[in-house]
């Protein structure tokens, strides 16, 4: 009789299990989401271990991440949007994303179609309108606050009477250099490479020369003319001919990583162009040294000040993806969860959501070269040149034409014809 | 009948997993790719055909294409000679029967099992950095480190010597033509009072030269579409100095997404390894000696 009771109650737990099997199975569906990023190793690791937390609390999602360099991110990218293969999450350069956008707003999802899967109203409503916002669809999300820096050894600049504190402007930079070089001839203010000389000179300095953008999105035409290109060609020859920047030779082989020069660690040059979300690991290459950000070069009749405050990159969530709406709340997640933004900290600069700024001020890490940098940027308005002129191909040809000056090939009147003709073959294509 | 008809489809069935290759991963793609030559394309919208445009624009108002061009034929013209003379004489040394010569073959094999290979090219990055090994080395003996990759002069020659340091693919061909030479030939110019050299030009070279001749070819299309080191090395640059066709088209397709335009650079590069390879052909038969008077 016993037996017979135990197997009666074996047999209903059985049923109830196998019952409940189908009802567990239909509400949460295993998922599999591919996430894809680039960066550093602590922004890999934090990342991962928001990935970890989260699968954690949501078994029934597995995440792959992908992650690696910056190099050949977005070629592999765009064929993979292309051809509707690409990562469910993806960080988005901020550059890249009006190209994508102009070609195919159909790739992205747009975040404010899910209010009830991701809350945006931690983000700041205006910075969110700039930043990933294309005609009222937020196909991005912002990953942290941030812009141009400027990064200086601060035993270095008192030492040799450099003030960056205070707003100086391109002839103060020049002079400053000079200085550098009269303390020790050994030594320079600054390292630049190729993709700095553009982005840190050449298109603030014509922003501010002209008031325009290098290249105009509205009307598809150059911002600036002819003498405008020689004058900021000019400028770079002078930087090169006075010591201000160390030679293009010493530093070209080192990529857009400047913080691997030997030179930079061993404190040869005072100061680098970088951004918020890179500064820190550029100060802490110099272990040595005490750092601070810098106020950042203003012409003293700039039309615009060249210089503006904006993310480092986008979370966006490819509208190919089979499981959009769990992307969608895992990215609700990444950006609202108190618990994610412990993890994450500010290794995507000063994080844009009120969560994550909270997680961070009570941490401590609202400090240092990064928060200052941020604060410094968010006092200059120049005018966004996301668009034509960060294209890949004008970047190449802008970058071009900078190191061109710097290794002496040609006056800066030869270049700046050359570089207007292919910039009027580019426009042309558009 | 029946049983012919059974072992044809048999026959097709073991051959297919390569017809199938053959179709979807070269034929579609070269076809393909000659269509879009004509037509201005950039991957996330459909083709416009646009006649030879991309061509005019290429071979009349691209200067970089002429530079690269320029860049790829001396990086041809460095490293095609160059491995083949380097691959013969370590050929040369290694055909004779002493004590561990087959572990000294492999040895010097090795490198060429990486291939052109990312890794290697990281690696070369590394050594000929400012403070790199290279400049460690040549610094034991007094000389002052050389910007190796920041100088547009030497750049090249770094590429070039990565090319150079990978002959083994080369070297096992010429040791295998040289195991074939017939040692009665030798022994009869002994005989006839010639020494080494007159031997190894009289006799060696004549007898190898049509494997001579097989790795010029191959190691000419190579050299054509060199990418890897180029790109991971230097970039292209500086100053363009690298900036090999490979590379260009890589940058145009995937960089700027003028997949139209990178398609008609590669019919140009397919066009060049054609002409070159027909113009050694078409001489082959005054340096190259075939027993049977080279009818196949």
């Amino acid at each position: 009789m016993k037996t017979k009771r135990l197997f009666a109650l074996l047999v209903a737990v059985a049923m109830l299990a196998v019952a409940m099997v189908p009802a567990f199975a239909e509400e949460h569906a295993p998922v599999t989401l591919r996430f894809m990023w680039w960066g550093g190793d602590a922004r890999a690791a934090a990342t991962l271990d928001v990935i970890e937390a989260y699968e954690a609390a949501h078994p029934w999602v597995t995440i792959e991440p992908e992650y690696g360099s910056d190099e050949g991110y977005q070629e592999k990218l765009t064929t993979q949007l292309v051809s509707g293969t690409a990562a469910d999450i993806i960080q988005m350069g901020t550059g890249w994303m009006p190209g994508y956008v102009a070609s195919n707003p159909d790739y992205f999802v747009d975040f404010f179609e899910y209010p009830e899967l991701i809350d945006t109203t931690t983000f700041a409503e205006a910075f969110l309108a700039n930043n990933g916002q294309f005609d009222g669809h937020q196909y991005g999300l912002p990953t942290g606050i941030s812009g141009h820096a400027f990064l200086y050894n601060t035993g270095l600049a008192e030492t040799i009477g450099l003030n960056f504190a205070d707003q100086y402007t391109w002839d103060d930079l020049l002079e400053m250099g000079k200085k550098v070089r009269e303390y020790d001839d050994s030594m320079y203010l600054l390292d630049m490479g190729a993709s700095q000389l553009n982005t840190m000179i050449v298109r603030p300095y014509l922003q501010q020369l002209t008031g325009n953008t290098v290249l105009v999105n509205d009307t598809k035409a150059r911002g600036f003319e002819e003498a405008d290109l020689v004058a900021t060609l000019s400028y770079i020859k002078s930087l090169y001919d006075n010591g201000v920047i160390a030679p293009i030779e010493d530093v070209i082989p080192y990529g857009s990583d400047l913080t691997t020069d030997p030179n930079w660690i061993g404190q040869k040059y005072v100061g680098m162009f970088c951004y918020s979300s890179t500064i820190e690991p550029a100060a802490a290459a110099c272990p040595d040294a005490s750092f601070a950000a810098g106020k950042l070069p203003v012409a003293a009749d700039a039309k615009d000040e060249g210089w503006y405050c904006n993310c480092p990159q986008y979370m966006i969530v490819s509208k190919a993806s089979q499981n959009v709406e769990e992307a969608v709340s895992f990215l609700n997640f990444f950006y609202n969860d108190a618990e994610a933004a412990k993890m994450l900290t500010n290794v995507r600069s000063v994080p844009p959501t009120s969560v994550g700024q909270n997680v961070c001020a009570e941490l401590g890490l609202l400090e240092g070269v990064a928060k200052d940098s941020v604060d410094i940027i968010q006092t200059y308005a120049g005018t966004n040149d996301l668009g034509l002129t960060t294209e890949e191909e004008v970047t190449a040809i802008l970058e071009d034409a900078a190191v061109q000056v710097a290794y002496g090939q040609g006056t800066p009147e030869q270049i700046a014809q050359d570089t207007i003709e292919l910039l009027d073959t580019f426009l042309a294509s558009k | 009948m029946k049983s012919l008809t059974r072992r044809r489809y048999i026959g097709l069935l073991f051959i297919a997993p390569w017809i199938i290759g053959f179709l979807v991963l070269q034929l579609y793609p070269f076809i393909t790719s000659l269509i879009y030559s004509f037509a201005e394309y950039n991957i996330m919208s459909s083709p416009k055909f646009i006649g030879i445009q991309n061509y005019v624009q290429l071979l009349t108002k691209d200067r970089e294409f002429w530079n690269s061009l320029r860049v790829t034929v001396v990086y041809t013209l460095f490293t095609v000679p160059g491995k083949l003379v380097v691959a013969l004489l370590v050929a040369v040394l290694m055909n004779k029967n002493m004590r561990g010569v087959n572990a000294i073959r492999t040895i010097y094999y090795l490198p060429s099992l990486f291939g052109g290979s990312i890794a290697v090219s990281i690696l070369w990055k590394l050594m000929f950095q400012n403070t790199g090994i290279i400049n460690q080395i040549i610094g034991v003996v007094g000389i002052k480190p050389v910007k190796w990759l920041g100088n547009p002069q030497t750049a090249m020659p770094v590429i070039i010597m990565q090319n150079l340091w990978q002959f083994g693919s080369a070297f096992v061909m010429f040791l295998a033509a040289l195991k074939n030479v017939p040692s009665e030939l030798y022994e009869a110019a002994e005989i006839d009072g010639a020494g080494r050299v007159t031997q190894f030009f009289r006799i060696t070279l004549p007898q190898i030269s049509s494997i001579i001749f097989f790795n010029i070819i191959m190691q000419t299309i190579t050299a054509l579409q060199s990418f890897t080191g180029p790109m991971v090395i230097t970039n292209g640059g500086p100053l363009k100095a690298t900036y090999v066709l490979g590379l260009k088209l890589y940058t145009e397709a995937f960089s700027y997404y003028k997949m139209g335009y990178a398609c008609a650079i590669s019919w140009v590069i397919f066009i060049l390894i054609m002409a070159v390879t027909g113009v050694l052909f078409r001489f082959s038969s005054m340096v190259v000696y075939y027993e049977d008077k080279g009818d196949f």
